[in-house]
C-alpha cells in the first residue's frame, strides 16, 4: 500500500516536471535528439553493443516509472504543439567546426575516460577525476586536453542556442548535453553527480 | 627519540639489577611500574660468577609506555659476558631481540658499557629499523646522548611510519622507495642539539591522492647539517636529484634528462614549518642556473612567500617547457618554444613577483598557435608589481621602470616583421609603448601610435591600439594568407583599436586604399581574437577597385573596368563566413573601358549556375573564337549568404535568372545566371577550382 501511495506521489510530481520539462519555449526532445546525433559524431557508435542513450530500456522498469512514462506519453499528446513544430538546427558552419575538432580530439581523450583519469560533469563539461591514472609525463599534455575540449564544449552549447536565434537557450542546451553525454557514455566511464560524487556507468 | 626510551630498558637492566653477591638470582614479577614504563611478566635472572664475567638475561612479555614505537613484545636482553670492574659494568657479545614496536623485529648483537661516571655505550651490530639493517652506537651521559648509524635498505614508506611522532607528512600523502645512509645526532633529554645525516634515496614514489603532487622512482642525495640555536636549527645541507620525474602541478620535472642540485644555508624554525635560507644556489642542468636568498613555508599557503633570486643563466629552450608552458596551457601560447639565454634578478614576495629584471640576449620564442615568433630578441625587461612600483616612485631613477626589447625578425599570423626596437614600461599586467614605433611588415608596415594594454590575461583586459599602415605590398600579403596572388599595396589607417571584454572594436572605420580602389571595414567586432574559434561580425565598403588590377594575375580571367559594392553584416566563426549579404558590381557611373575575357566569362557562367563547359565550347566554336575578350555594359553579383545557402543574383533581373554579365557592342555576350539557391559550400569548390584551374581559352 505504501509503495503504491509512494508511486503515485512521485508520478504526480514527476508529471508536474515533466510538464515544465515539455516546454513550449525550448524544444527538449529535439534538442536531446540533436545533442544524441553531435555526440555519436564526436564519440563514434558505440560498438561495445547497448543501443547508444537509452539507458532505462535495457534495465527492468518499476511500475512507479511505468506510471509515470505512461503519464509522460499523455501529456505529449496531450500537448503536442509543445515539441511538434519547434526544431534544433545544429548544422551551422560554427557548430559543424566545433564538432569537428571535438571529434578529432576524441582519439586522445577516450584511453583518458576508460582509464577514469576523466569524467563528465553535471554541467557538460569533463573534468580530470584521478590525475595519479595518468603517468606524470602525461599530466600536464591531459590538461591542454580537457580545458580545449571544454572550451569548445562551452563554445558549442553557446553556438547551437545562437545558430537557433535563441541565445538565451544557451543553458537548456547544456543541460541537455551534460545528460545526453552521461547517457551516451560507454560501460566503465565515469560522471559526476550535481552533488560531486563519481559514479562509474 | 625512540631508541633512547628503549635503552632506558637497557639501562634498566644494568643499573637496576638486586645486589646480591652469590648464586643465580631471579626477579620475577607480572607487573612492574618503572620509570613510565609498564612492564608485564618481567623476568630478570642474574648469574654472578666471582672474578669471572657473569650472565643476565632480562625479558618481559610486554613493555608500555613507549610513545615512539608503542608497545614492546617478547622483549629479551641476553648478556652471557657481565663483567663488573670496580664501578665499571660492560656487557660483550650481548643479545637483543623481541618486536620493538614501530621498530620492528630486533634480533641482533650488542655490546654494552657502563663507565665510572656513570655513562653508558652502547652498540648494536645490526639493528633492524623500517626494513632496513644496520649499525646502531649509542653514548648515554645523564640526560645527554649521541646517536650514530648506518644503515642500509631502508623502506622508506616505512621509515614515514617510525619519523611519524617527530615528522608528520600531509595526511594524503604516500611515499615509497628505498633510502640508505649515516645518521648522527645529539642531544639532551627529549632535545635535539645536532644532527648531520647523509642520505642516498633510490626509487622514491610519491603522490597525494588528487595527484597534483607526485614523483616517480626519484633518485637523489639529500645532506643536511644542523645545530639547535633558539628558535629552531641553524641549517645547511645539499639535495642533489639524479634521476626519475616530478610533478606538482603543473610543473612536470624530468631529473634524468635534467638533473638539479640545490645547497643552502639558513635557520629551520621547526614549529613555524619555515626555513629561511639566507644562502641558496640552484643548478638545474642545462635549464637554469641561479642563487640567492629565500624563504620556503612547508605549511603556508605558497610554499616560496620570499625570495631574492639572482639568475646567472636561464636556457630558454629548456626552461620553457619545464616552467613556463604549464602556466599557459590554456593559452595559444601553450606550444610556445624557444632558445637563447636569460639573466637578471627575480624577487618574490607574499608568494608572487614583485620584480624582474632580465637580460634577453639572442633569444628567440615561437608559438605555433598563437602563430607568433620572434628571433634575435634582446634588450631589458623591468618589470615590477603594483605595489613596489608605487612604493619605489620617486626613489630610483625614473630610467629602472623603462624596458626596451629589440628583435631582429618575426612573424605575426603569418605576417613576416622586420626589425623593431620597443620602448616600453611594465608594471603588473600593464604595457604601454613609450613612444611611437615602426613595426615593418612586409615591405611596410604599422607606424604605431599608441599601444596600451591593461590588466592583461584578465577577462578585465582592456588593449588600445592605433596605428597607420605603411603601404605593404598586397602579392605578399596574398601570398602569407593563401590567397590568390593579387597585385596592388595596402595603405590606410587603424583608428582606436581596443579589446575591452574579450571583443575587439574600432573607434573609427577601418580604411585601406587597395587595388587603387578603397575598402572600408564598419562596425567591427571580433570576439576571442586570440581563441581557436575567433567571431567577426563587419560591414565592409568596397569602392571602386580596378579590376584589372584585382584579375591580373588571377587565373579568374582578366577584366577591366570598376567594381564597388558591400559585404554587409559579415560574421565569420573560425575566420569561415557563416552569413553575409555581398553585392559587387560595376559602379553605374563608371566611364572606364569595360572588357572582360574568354576566360572570365567562362568563369563568371560556372558560378550562375551554367556550364562552364558549354560555354568554354560555345566560345571556342563558331566565329566567337576569333574574339579574346568582349565589351560588357555592367557586371556585377550578389550573394546573400544563411544557413550555408547563398541567395544569388546579379546586376539585373531577366526571364529565368539575371546577369551576371550585360554584354555590349558587338558580338554581344551576356552571362545569365540560372541557379538561385546556391549551397555555400559548392560555391566555395566551384570558386576554388576557378582559382586553381588551368583552362587556357584561345
Amino acid at each position: 500500500m505504501f509503495r503504491l501511495i509512494t508511486a503515485l506521489l512521485a508520478t504526480f510530481v514527476l508529471g508536474l516536471a515533466a510538464c515544465v520539462t515539455i516546454n513550449v519555449y525550448f524544444p527538449a526532445a529535439a534538442a536531446e535528439k540533436a545533442a544524441d546525433r553531435i555526440i555519436e559524431d564526436i564519440w563514434g557508435p558505440d560498438k561495445a553493443g547497448k543501443p547508444a542513450g537509452d539507458e532505462q530500456s535495457s534495465t527492468e522498469r518499476t511500475a512507479g516509472e511505468i506510471m509515470v512514462a505512461a503519464l509522460q506519453d499523455t501529456l505529449d499528446f496531450v500537448v503536442p504543439a509543445a515539441h511538434a513544430e519547434a526544431d534544433i538546427d545544429v548544422s551551422s558552419p560554427a557548430i559543424r567546426a566545433l564538432t569537428a575538432s571535438m571529434k578529432a580530439r576524441n582519439a586522445d581523450l577516450e584511453p583518458f575516460f576508460s582509464s577514469g583519469a576523466i569524467g563528465l560533469t553535471s554541467d557538460g563539461l569533463i573534468e580530470i577525476r584521478d590525475a595519479n591514472a595518468v603517468p606524470l609525463a602525461d599530466r600536464n599534455r591531459l590538461r591542454t586536453l580537457v580545458s580545449a575540449d571544454n572550451s569548445d564544449r562551452g563554445s558549442l552549447y553557446r553556438e547551437i542556442a545562437t545558430a537557433n536565434g535563441h541565445p538565451e537557450w544557451e543553458a537548456d542546451i547544456r543541460s541537455t548535453f551534460a545528460e545526453r553525454w552521461i547517457a551516451n557514455a560507454r560501460a566503465g566511464w565515469y560522471y559526476k553527480s550535481k552533488a560531486g560524487a563519481w559514479t562509474q556507468k | 627519540m625512540p631508541p633512547i626510551r628503549v635503552l632506558l630498558l637497557l639501562t634498566l637492566a644494568f643499573h637496576g639489577g638486586p645486589a646480591l653477591a652469590a648464586g643465580k638470582v631471579s626477579f620475577v614479577a607480572g607487573q612492574v611500574e618503572f620509570a613510565g614504563l609498564e612492564i608485564t611478566d618481567l623476568n630478570v635472572d642474574w648469574t654472578p660468577i666471582p672474578d669471572a664475567p657473569g650472565a643476565i638475561v632480562f625479558s618481559a612479555a610486554r613493555i608500555r609506555g613507549i610513545e615512539a614505537t608503542g608497545p614492546l613484545t617478547a622483549f629479551a636482553l641476553d648478556c652471557p659476558g657481565l663483567r663488573i670492574e670496580g664501578d665499571e659494568l660492560s656487557c660483550e657479545r650481548g643479545r637483543l631481540s623481541g618486536s620493538l614496536g614501530t621498530l620492528g623485529v630486533q634480533d641482533t648483537r650488542f655490546k654494552a658499557k657502563r663507565l665510572a661516571d656513570g655513562s653508558l655505550q652502547l652498540g648494536f651490530e645490526s639493528f633492524a629499523i623500517a626494513g632496513g639493517r644496520g649499525r646502531l652506537d649509542v653514548l648515554l651521559h645523564g640526560s645527554k646522548w649521541t646517536l650514530g648509524a648506518k644503515l642500509a635498505g631502508l623502506d622508506i614508506g616505512r621509515l614515514a611510519v617510525v619519523a611519524k611522532p617527530w615528522l608528520e607528512l600531509p595526511q594524503d600523502l604516500t611515499v615509497a622507495g628505498k633510502a640508505s645512509g649515516n645518521f648522527r645526532a645529539t642531544g639532551s633529554g627529549e632535545l635535539l642539539k645536532t644532527t648531520k645525516l647523509d642520505v642516498s634515496l633510490e626509487a622514491l614514489d610519491f603522490s597525494d591522492t588528487a595527484g597534483a603532487l607526485a614523483g616517480e622512482r626519484v633518485a637523489g642525495t639529500v645532506e643536511l647539517e644542523a645545530t639547535a640555536v633558539d628558535p629552531g636549527f641553524a641549517t645547511n645541507g645539499r639535495l642533489a636529484l639524479t634521476g626519475g620525474q616530478a610533478y606538482s602541478d603543473p610543473v612536470f620535472l624530468d631529473f634524468a634528462a635534467h638533473g638539479a642540485e640545490i645547497r643552502f644555508s639558513g635557520t629551520l624554525d621547526t614549529d613555524a614549518a619555515r626555513l629561511t635560507a639566507a644562502d641558496f644556489s640552484l643548478d638545474h642542468s642545462g635549464v637554469l642556473q641561479a642563487s640567492g636568498s629565500a624563504t620556503l613555508d612547508f605549511r603556508g599557503e605558497t610554499l616560496l612567500p620570499d625570495a631574492r633570486v639572482r639568475i646567472a643563466s636561464l636556457d630558454v629552450a629548456n626552461a620553457l617547457p619545464a616552467y613556463v608552458q604549464p602556466f599557459l596551457i590554456d593559452t595559444g601560447f601553450k606550444d610556445i618554444a624557444g632558445s637563447g639565454t636569460l639573466r637578471g634578478e627575480l624577487d618574490i614576495g607574499g608568494g608572487l613577483p614583485t620584480r624582474a629584471a632580465l637580460d634577453f640576449d639572442a633569444v628567440a620564442i615561437d608559438s605555433p598557435t598563437a602563430a607568433v615568433s620572434l628571433a634575435g630578441l634582446r634588450g631589458r625587461l623591468n618589470w615590477f608589481d603594483d605595489t613596489s612600483r608605487t612604493a619605489l616612485a620617486g626613489q630610483i631613477d625614473d630610467s629602472l621602470f623603462e624596458s626596451r626589447l629589440a628583435w631582429e625578425s618575426g612573424r605575426l599570423w603569418g605576417l613576416e616583421l622586420g626589425p623593431a626596437d620597443l620602448p616600453f614600461a611594465t608594471t603588473g599586467r600593464h604595457f604601454r609603448l613609450l613612444e611611437p614605433a615602426i613595426l615593418p611588415i612586409f615591405d611596410g608596415g604599422l607606424a604605431i601610435e599608441t599601444l596600451r594594454v591593461r590588466h592583461a590575461g584578465t577577462d578585465e583586459m582592456y588593449v588600445r591600439f592605433d596605428a597607420r599602415i605603411l603601404p605593404i605590398s598586397v602579392a605578399q600579403l596574398s601570398r602569407a594568407f593563401g590567397w590568390p596572388e593579387f597585385q596592388g599595396t595596402l595603405a590606410g589607417s587603424i583608428p582606436g583599436l581596443q579589446l575591452r571584454q574579450g571583443v575587439v572594436t574600432l573607434d573609427g572605420n577601418l580604411e585601406a586604399t587597395v587595388f587603387d580602389g578603397q575598402v572600408v571595414v564598419r562596425g567591427l567586432s571580433l570576439s576571442d581574437p586570440l581563441g581557436k574559434f575567433p567571431r567577426m561580425r563587419a560591414t565592409i565598403g568596397i569602392n571602386d577597385l580596378d579590376l584589372a588590377l584585382v584579375t591580373q594575375t588571377f587565373s579568374f580571367g582578366m577584366i577591366t573596368g570598376r567594381l564597388s559594392g558591400w559585404i554587409a553584416d559579415l560574421e565569420t566563426f573560425g575566420w569561415m563566413p557563416e552569413a553575409f549579404d555581398a553585392s559587387l558590381f560595376t559602379p553605374l557611373d563608371d566611364r572606364s573601358k569595360h572588357r572582360i575575357s574568354q576566360r572570365a566569362v567562362t568563369n563568371l557562367s560556372s558560378i550562375g549556375g551554367g556550364s562552364g563547359g558549354a560555354v568554354a565550347a560555345a566560345l571556342q566554336g563558331g566565329f566567337l573564337k576569333f574574339f579574346d575578350n568582349f565589351g560588357y555594359k555592367r557586371l556585377g553579383l550578389s550573394c546573400q549568404l544563411a544557413n550555408d545557402v547563398c541567395v544569388m543574383g546579379g546586376v539585373e533581373k531577366t526571364a529565368g535568372g539575371y546577369y551576371i554579365v550585360k554584354g555590349a557592342g558587338l558580338p554581344r555576350i551576356d552571362v545569365i545566371g540560372s541557379q538561385t539557391r546556391v549551397a555555400w559550400t559548392t560555391l566555395v569548390r566551384q570558386l576554388g577550382s576557378i582559382a586553381e584551374s588551368e583552362i587556357v581559352v584561345k
